[in-house]
């Protein structure tokens, strides 16, 4: 299963990569200007990014200990109340930055 | 006379002193200025502040009573010295954290009698469909999990917990800034209005848990989390019957200190939700005070599987009252290997095609 997988997935790789080849022939108008080279190197990369998160997020279905670090499940009804309550203001800064000037050369 | 008084500067601690020409207070050390009345009260806020107290005092459980233990055997792990317990008429023939063989040692010494148990709700039948459900979909997982005689080791055990109860009160400060920004044509501006908030107030907990056995790693019971209180009984010896029950071996006041953190962490949140209208909240001091406390003991139902693979130990716990699974699962190599080139390879095959067909129908 999986050797046929890898070989379904060489020939579908190839098929793309000729594809422009084809369509040329195809219809006799010719693919001039297409880059296939900067067009693969993108595609690469596309593909490497979907492959990361992808198995990024197989990776963290697989994970499912984590540390409680607060006790809120375990609060009593009721319990909570806010006896005092002071803000008060202390004192202020102020920073100025001047602004970039553009020079006119003309 | 007035009284003689330090201030230090609530921005940078340095000795303040009055600047006669501004008519105010200015730190010498960042420019700072402040109204004395500010100062002085702010100083006084501080200084009042609860002290922390958190501390336990008496543990948790109680003595068994005369011929209450007689019913209960102990039984050794000769392999990693786990210690469980069980009724007379529960034969424990394997250790429930490491598979090894189990003898029974005797009778029931140097365990306190719980005060709580959280009666076993759900079956093994039960156990098994919820982690047949928990590796269900994991495409990276070895096929060993997937063993259907290895999933039927899965054990029923009683795992200890200290329940912790408490009030408290606590006395928070904390340090807050509003930002405003403006501009004219030559500069930016940007000006920030320093606040000092005090909040003080009481809290209460019941039942924090935390687990009283060194051989159930902490994140994974606190995974297993909440268990309904509601639902737990007095302790009895019948409650026992075919089941396991670990004897702790971590004791009340070891746990005190996991508890508190948590606690602690809790009341923090609790008040500063309570600080609104500031662009940034910051906690100075936290002072939590106990004004009442008190410890259980308490055991709490786990079902339990252990799996070994490629030399490790991975342990999947299932919350026996609710249901709740939980388990970090191993990574198969292979298989991700697979899945990364394999994708890699799909999707710039599909792309490279799209960006081609693209070109050619402009």
């Amino acid at each position: 299963m999986k050797k046929l997988m890898i070989l379904l997935l060489a020939v579908l790789l190839c098929v793309s990569l000729a594809l422009p080849a084809f369509a040329e022939a195809a219809t006799a108008a010719p693919m001039k200007g297409f880059h296939w080279l900067r067009n693969l190197i993108i595609s690469l990369v596309v593909g490497l990014i979907v492959a990361l998160i992808a198995t990024s997020v197989m990776k963290g279905k697989l994970r499912s200990v984590y540390k409680q670090n607060a006790a809120a499940s375990y609060v009593r009804e009721d319990s909570f109340e806010v006896q005092k309550k002071k803000d008060m203001y202390l004192y202020s800064t102020t920073q100025k930055t001047a602004k970039p000037k553009s020079n006119d050369s003309n | 006379m007035s009284e003689l008084r330090e201030y230090k500067c609530p921005c940078c601690s340095g000795a303040i002193a009055f600047d006669s020409s501004l008519q105010k207070m200015k730190c010498p050390f960042c420019g700072a200025e402040f109204e004395p009345e500010t100062l002085s009260e702010y100083d006084d806020a501080l200084s009042t502040q609860t002290p922390e107290d958190m501390d336990w005092g008496d543990s948790a459980g109680s003595e068994w009573e005369d011929g209450e233990a007689d019913s209960i055997k102990v039984f050794v792990c000769k392999s990693c010295g786990g210690e469980i317990v069980a009724d007379e008429n529960t034969a424990a023939t394997a250790c429930p954290y490491c598979g090894n063989p189990v003898v029974m040692t005797g009778r029931l010494s140097g365990m306190l009698k719980p005060d709580l148990v959280i009666p076993f709700k759900l079956d093994k039948k039960a156990a098994k469909a919820a982690y047949e459900k928990h590796i269900s979909g994991k495409r990276l997982l070895p096929k060993v999990f997937r063993d259907q005689n290895h999933i039927d080791e899965i054990k029923g055990v009683y795992v200890p917990f200290w329940l912790f109860d408490c009030d408290t009160y606590a006395d928070i400060s904390y340090k807050a800034t509003i930002e405003k920004e403006w501009s004219d044509d030559d500069y930016d501006y940007k000006e920030t209005e320093n606040y000092a908030v005090f909040r003080s107030g009481t809290l209460g907990f019941s039942g924090v848990p935390a687990d009283g056995s060194s051989k159930m790693p902490d994140d994974l019971t606190e995974s297993l989390e909440p268990f309904d209180l509601s639902e737990a009984v007095d302790f009895k010896t019948a409650y026992l019957a075919g089941y396991l029950a670990d004897k702790y071996d971590v004791d009340a006041a070891a746990s005190e200190e996991r508890a508190n953190e948590r606690i602690k962490t809790t009341v923090e949140q609790k008040f500063r939700d309570t600080v609104k209208g500031y662009d940034t909240v910051d906690s100075d001091k936290v002072n939590v005070k106990f004004t009442s406390r008190g410890a259980r003991y308490a055991l709490y139902p786990v079902w339990l599987l252990n799996t070994t693979w490629n030399g490790n130990k991975y342990t999947f716990a299932m919350n026996g009252q609710t249901g709740k699974m939980v388990g970090d699962l191993p990574i198969d190599k292979k298989a991700k290997n697979l899945w990364f080139w394999g994708l890699t390879a799909a999707v710039t095959a599909g792309f490279y095609a799209l960006l081609a067909l693209i070109w050619f129908l402009r």
